[in-house]
């Protein structure tokens, strides 16, 4: 039972994670239709510039949000210079452009950095005794401050689109930029928005995750592939199925590794796709994701 | 002489021009073993199996229009299984090559069928669960692959004439495998895209549902497709194992997989030649900031050049190459015969005719489409 509850929780710890990141992975997809493969990235670098204010004297919670004001400013930065000249209709070209933002940051973060793997202080206590005990399982500090900002975010994300302006316009804008341009919304800049939260969230992401992977130029690499199934299982275009897919890959995964012998460690990620084939195949447009009308 | 000169199609001129390119690409493939050091031609090699494997890709994501994250497994279902034929089983490469090829086909279809259902970012991922599940079945069947510790002992003796002996002499006798088999894969592309088939591919990718009321089998196109595009990849993948000897998990990365997008669309998508020179600029260009920085630093020139490539040349190299020789040369097209008594068989034959590096017309703008509704039925 002990063991039940720990994988569990273990499950849930790398969950948010992958919730996190899908979640900023449907911010953009839903502003300007992209998968951004450099969105782990984003996230790495921002960590590293939390780091570095740290370095600087800087309290840790101030450089957190520094790094998320960072990759706010990042994610506008990508989306009007790289993003929005290449126009509409430039899928190969926007995903080359995320491939190539992903190994200038990659290298970038070792150049400036270094390649050696730095140790990144946690916001809370962390020592041996630091946890929550949940039915015998343990939750440390910072995991549990994840889950909270995780829920926070997903809360202010889904108040914004559901009950402000801004965010209708935001929804009118995804749904049919025509329309919205008609209608004065100026869609360039919903647009710009969605990537600029992608980019604090992924700002967010980077500082909490780095005390347990420590800080290195390859931390999100494996985390932005299950963010992809995540925000797939999700439905690509809802916030709150990318954070529920991103849970569940995470809390199945550490169940069927550990309790599955011939799947082991070695097939966890094949464990994360083969649920997501699944599931795609009753339902092609993930579990939350609205369906698409194409008229010929 | 007023520049650009225009060139009838079908003319002496341009049948000349068309002869004249095909002769220098035979000169520069048999010239360079002897004008180059073998160091270089083994990279060259090496460019050449990754312009195979843009190859199989373009024919699915740049023709097909279907975006593929897995074609780094395919490529590595094409080498594990020549290199374990080879090595555990004694079988001779070609005959690996082809059962290689047989096996990617039939992982092509299967993962073909899901994709029948989903597009775009769904099937890019579905695609990309194929590529990253498999570094780890190649690690989870240790005993079979070799696993982490990598297939070791793959090669492919150079058969026993003077021209190949040596290790210069096997070095030019792997280049030449490769331009063998680069060649056999462009063939068959090039006879997919220019018939019935490619046609069908093409509207399927410009408006599934019109080509399916049309009268074009979704299933049947796709899956093979799928299949066509995975074994070439497979084929790669072969070479690629008699290449470099080892086979390890790491080689088969989401990061080839990506590098092959880039080859694609920087090359040029669905064209004939931009596969081949995305292959050539993806191998070299690494090599190349590696050599002028160091460390980290020839990352970040490599991640920037494509971003800047992306930009300077919206339609990749040969875009950019076709703009530029309309300048000089301009092949005027010979107007489709109009009067409607030639019929369908006609029109539908001239719409076939292609250079090599034309893409099939789209659906919008087949030659003919200025005749009425009426005409055509």
């Amino acid at each position: 039972m002990d063991l039940l509850i720990a994988r569990i929780i273990d499950g849930l710890n790398n969950g948010v994670i992958y919730a996190f990141l899908a979640l900023a992975l449907v911010c953009v997809y839903r502003s300007t239709k992209h998968l951004n493969l450099a969105q782990g990235e984003m996230a790495m670098f921002s960590a590293f510039i939390a780091f570095a204010f740290t370095q600087a004297g800087v309290p840790v919670v101030f450089a957190i949000l520094l790094a998320v004001a960072a990759g706010a400013i990042g994610g506008g930065l990508i989306e009007r210079v790289l993003v929005r000249p290449l126009g509409n209709d430039a899928d190969y070209s926007i995903l080359l452009v995320g491939i190539g933002v992903f190994l200038a940051l990659n290298a970038g973060a070792g150049l400036i950095w270094g390649g050696e793997p730095l140790a990144f202080p946690n916001v809370l206590p962390s020592g041996p005794d630091d946890y929550f005990s949940v039915f015998g399982g343990r939750l440390r500090y910072q995991q549990l401050l994840m889950m909270v900002l995780l829920g926070l975010v997903l809360a202010s994300v889904f108040a914004l689109f559901k009950y402000t302006k801004l965010g209708l316009a935001m929804r009118t804008a995804t749904s049919n930029p025509e329309s919205a341009k008609l209608l004065g919304i100026r869609v360039n800049r919903i647009n710009a928005l969605g990537w600029i939260m992608a980019g604090a969230v992924g700002g967010l992401l980077g500082p909490l995750v780095a005390p347990s992977t420590t800080l290195t130029t390859f931390m999100m690499f494996s985390y932005l592939i299950y963010a992809s199934a995540a925000a797939t299982l999700g439905g690509f275009d809802s916030p709150g199925g990318a954070v529920v897919a991103g849970l569940i890959i995470g809390v199945l995964e550490s169940l069927v590794g550990g309790y599955v012998s011939f799947i082991g460690s070695d097939l966890k990620l094949a464990v994360a796709f083969v649920l997501l084939l699944a599931v795609l195949m009753v339902k092609p447009s993930g579990l939350f994701g609205s369906k698409r009308v194409e008229r010929v | 002489m007023a520049l650009p000169i225009t060139v009838q199609e079908g003319s002496v001129q341009h049948r000349g021009l068309n002869l004249g390119r095909v002769v220098l690409v035979v000169a520069v493939i048999l010239a360079l073993p002897y004008i180059v050091a073998p160091y270089r031609l083994d990279q060259i090699t090496g460019a050449l199996i990754l312009a195979i494997a843009a190859v199989g890709l373009n024919l699915l994501s740049g023709f097909g229009g279907q975006i593929s994250l897995g074609h780094s497994a395919f490529f590595g279902f094409g080498a594990y299984t020549t290199g374990i034929l080879v090595t555990s089983h004694g079988w001779s490469p070609p005959l690996a090559f082809m059962m290689g090829m047989l096996v990617c086909f039939i992982v092509g279809v299967l993962v073909g069928l899901p994709a029948l259902r989903l597009k775009g970012m769904y099937l890019a991922l579905v695609t990309l669960a194929v590529g990253v599940i498999f570094p780890s079945l190649v690690r989870r069947f240790e005993s079979l692959t070799g696993g982490s510790a990598g297939l070791f002992g793959i090669n492919f003796k150079a058969p026993d004439i003077a021209y190949f002996a040596g290790r210069t002499g096997q070095v030019v006798w792997l280049y030449y495998v490769a331009v063998v088999a680069l060649l056999l894969a462009c063939l068959a592309v090039w006879n997919i895209m220019r018939g019935r088939t490619g046609r069908a591919i093409v509207a399927l990718r410009d408006n599934e549902s019109a080509a399916i009321v049309m009268g074009v089998d979704r299933t049947v196109v796709r899956t093979v497709l799928f299949g066509i595009s995975a074994s070439i990849a497979g084929l790669a993948g072969g070479l690629f194992a008699v290449d470099t000897g080892i086979l390890t998990p790491d080689s088969f990365s989401l990061l080839f997989t990506i590098y092959l997008l880039v080859a694609m669309v920087l090359g040029g998508r669905a064209t004939y030649w931009g596969p081949i020179i995305g292959g050539f600029a993806i191998y070299f260009l690494p090599l190349w900031t590696g050599e002028i920085t160091e460390g980290p630093a020839a990352g970040v020139v490599f991640g920037v050049l494509i971003i800047v490539m992306v930009f300077t040349l919206r339609d990749g190299v040969i875009g950019g190459l076709k703009s530029l020789g309309a300048r000089f040369l301009v092949v005027e097209p010979c107007r489709p015969a109009s009067s409607v008594e030639l019929g369908e068989d006609r029109l539908m034959g001239d719409a076939e005719v292609l250079g090599p590096d034309e893409e099939p017309a789209t659906l919008g703008e087949m030659p003919g489409s200025t005749l009425s509704a009426t005409d055509r039925v």
